[in-house]
């Protein structure tokens, strides 16, 4: 990239109505992301009205910096309500949960934003200097790559979702049946409609997430002593945001590194998005980490990894959307309908004819991810009087929300019903022990993992071995066998020796 | 609302079988060998496999739990009140909320929740309103989402 082309990048940023565009964003995407059961694909596509009326950088600046706001803040419901505010945030909703709960609710938050946000300017750095590169490398994976990955990012919910893996297993499956719902890929056949035509589409993930999580858990609330006033709540202890941050970041240098690169990687593929890496980024850090044990119980160190991988992905998944005009997740295909209402065709003579357009528009990441810093600061000062409000007060508020959110997702009631049903399943699943994360991991990867499964099949002519014959295929097809064996070993042993649980109760004084 | 796993691994292994019917039902395309049964078979294969894994750990674990443990239902009648409405004034939003309206629907659903779960009549009076009206505002005119008015469409337009 020549200087030229960084300068003029530069002066249409640094323009009004740009940064303009940017501040908004990011204090809706705030708002959006801190209200439970709305999610950043949401506020996505409910700014696409609004950019109607905007040029096409600015326009994008909103969406960069609503999204990046949206996500990080997604963190907040999840750490104060165990609520995630976003799919992504699901992967480690329990752990900081488990830190507020352990009066540490200002180091979550503090490291949701500050992370995020180094993440997001990592993610950004790779955008700007490598994209094109990695796009290339990613445009060369085939269908039977792109099937192993997703196995692998299905398979981190044996890693997330405790020592029962029928229990997590069985609740991935309800997230793969439920992606079956709707017009199948392949073959354009009806699947599991019974006549509805608002099945036809599919179950969308945004009512389920509603349901699963914020319905769910409000009706739990009902049995279980949180259904009275704010003073019921977990402690937040002293809120003093950042504090301690530089500390976590020399103490796990390695994870927020781990997590920035992995984000960045998963992002940067096309089809993936940037909410599989938060998935993988907790599954390796536990894996990986010297101290397994701790995670569950509100340790930071998953917490740095994941959430840096979170908005790392969010940027990368822009590299196959600005390079090659292919969407790395729903918030870019969004963004590249925007791009193409706007007469802009995102891909590589873009680079070509009007380098200073992409450009600028990734430099408006850096700025988003930026204004993350003092923002995330005011959000986490705030966040204490979302704890402060009485449950009496917030629950039907959040009950309303969850309403309008599911309606939202299509302007019809068909996502309230969904909602609903999703609300009364995930409050059984989560009362009988059922994790209810693998659920929304399997409904966002299913129709992934499928398209490549049966493109891979019909390749290989239903020969398994043809999985394992491309040198990349192979060696993610290995890391996933070694995965599921060691996965199985480890059932076995858990049986054999009896839960930890079990035997630390057994050994106790008390 | 606890359910043995004695209930849950035959219920998920009947559900897999379920679906692997379902799943042979679907229409196929000639000359197309892998369609869209595939997938959902496997899953119902995964669902039989699961069902029997719990049932065979409920098996070992040995009998003692309930088979549908509601004691945690035990609660003042308040609070259940306040579920069967969360619930019950959901379903009912899903079918007066055209005619009804948003804000309307939205008001009363908040107010009687408001005050089931002990929330003063002050309270109560204030924030509702003011939330939904909020929200009403928020999203029907600046995010352009088409909430009815209903009832008080002549208020509100």
């Amino acid at each position: 990239m020549s200087a030229d082309t960084l300068l003029q990048a530069l002066s249409i940023v640094f323009q009004v109505d740009v940064l303009l565009a940017i501040l908004l964003g990011a204090v809706y995407g705030l708002f959006i992301g801190a209200l439970p059961g709305l999610t950043a694909t949401m506020s996505t596509a409910l700014l696409v009205p609004v950019t109607f009326y905007m040029a096409p950088v600015p326009a994008i600046a909103l969406i960069v910096s609503s999204t990046a706001m949206a996500i990080s803040a997604g963190d907040m419901p999840g750490t104060l309500l165990r609520i995630p505010g976003t799919p992504a945030s699901a992967a480690y909703t329990d752990e900081s949960y488990q830190m507020t709960l352990k009066g540490k609710a200002s180091t979550a938050l503090s490291i949701g934003f500050f992370f995020s946000a180094m993440g997001g300017l990592v993610g950004a750095t790779v955008l700007l200097v490598t994209g094109p590169l990695l796009a290339k490398i990613s445009l060369n994976f085939s269908s039977f790559e792109f099937f192993w990955l997703a196995v692998l990012g299905l398979l981190t919910c044996a890693l997330v979702s405790g020592s029962d893996a029928a229990r997590g297993f069985t609740s991935l499956l309800i997230g793969l049946l439920i992606s079956t719902v709707g017009l199948d890929i392949t073959t354009g056949a009806p699947r599991f409609v019974f006549g509805q035509m608002e099945l036809m589409g599919g179950v969308s993930f945004i009512p389920v997430m509603i349901g699963m999580f914020a319905f769910s858990e409000i009706l739990r609330g009902f049995t279980t002593g949180q259904t009275g006033s704010g003073a019921e709540m977990p402690k937040l202890g002293k809120i003093v945001p950042y504090q301690g941050i530089f500390g976590l970041f020399r103490k796990y240098p390695f994870s927020f590194v781990r997590g920035a690169s992995l984000g960045t990687a998963v992002g940067a593929l096309p089809g993936i998005g940037g909410d599989l890496a938060a998935w993988i980024a907790y599954g390796m850090s536990k894996r990986f980490s010297k101290t397994p044990e701790k995670y569950g119980t509100g340790h930071p160190e998953g917490l740095i990894e994941s959430t840096s991988s979170n908005n790392a992905g969010l940027s990368s998944a822009w590299i196959p959307a600005l390079v090659f005009g292919i969407p790395g997740d729903a918030v870019t295909a969004i963004a590249v309908g925007v791009l193409f209402m706007k007469g802009v065709n995102p891909g590589p003579r873009l680079f070509v004819e009007n380098p200073s357009m992409p450009t600028a528009i990734i430099l408006c990441f850096f700025v988003a991810n930026l204004l993350l810093f003092p923002l995330g600061f005011a959000a986490i000062k705030l966040a204490r009087h979302v704890l402060s409000i009485p449950r009496s007060v917030i629950v039907p508020i959040i009950l309303v929300c969850c309403f309008l959110g599911s309606y939202a997702v299509n302007n019809t009631l068909f996502g309230v019903w969904v909602m609903l049903i999703a609300g009364v399943v995930g409050y059984l699943m989560e009362r009988n022990g059922f994790p209810i994360a693998p659920v929304i991991l399997g409904l966002v990867l299913g129709p992934v993992l499928e398209r490549n499964f049966i493109m891979s099949m019909q390749i290989s002519g239903g020969n398994l071995l043809g999985f394992f014959e491309r040198p990349i295929a192979a060696f993610l097809g290995v890391v996933v066998c070694l995965i599921l064996v060691a996965t199985a070993v480890r059932s076995i042993l858990y049986f054999r020796r009896g839960a930890p649980g079990e035997k630390d109760a057994v050994q106790s004084p008390q | 609302m606890k359910i043995s796993d004695r209930i849950t691994g035959p219920a998920l292994s009947l559900f897999g079988a379920a679906v692997i019917v379902g799943a042979t039902k679907l229409p196929t395309v000639p000359g197309v060998r892998f369609g869209a049964d595939l997938m959902p078979m496997l899953v119902g294969i995964g669902f039989i496999g699961l069902g029997i894994a719990i049932s065979m750990g409920a098996f070992i674990a040995g009998g003692g739990q309930k088979l549908i443990d509601l004691s945690e239902w035990h609660v003042p009648m308040r609070k259940k009140l306040a579920a069967v409405w969360t619930l019950a004034g959901l379903l009912l939003g899903i079918f007066l909320f055209e005619t009804v309206g948003f804000p309307l629907y939205a008001f009363i659903y908040m107010a009687v929740l408001m005050l089931l779960m002990g929330a003063s009549w002050m309270v109560t009076v204030i924030v509702s309103p003011t939330v939904v009206l909020l929200l009403y505002v928020g999203f029907s005119k600046g995010l352009l989402v088409p909430l009815p008015a209903g009832l008080l469409g002549g208020i509100l337009s």
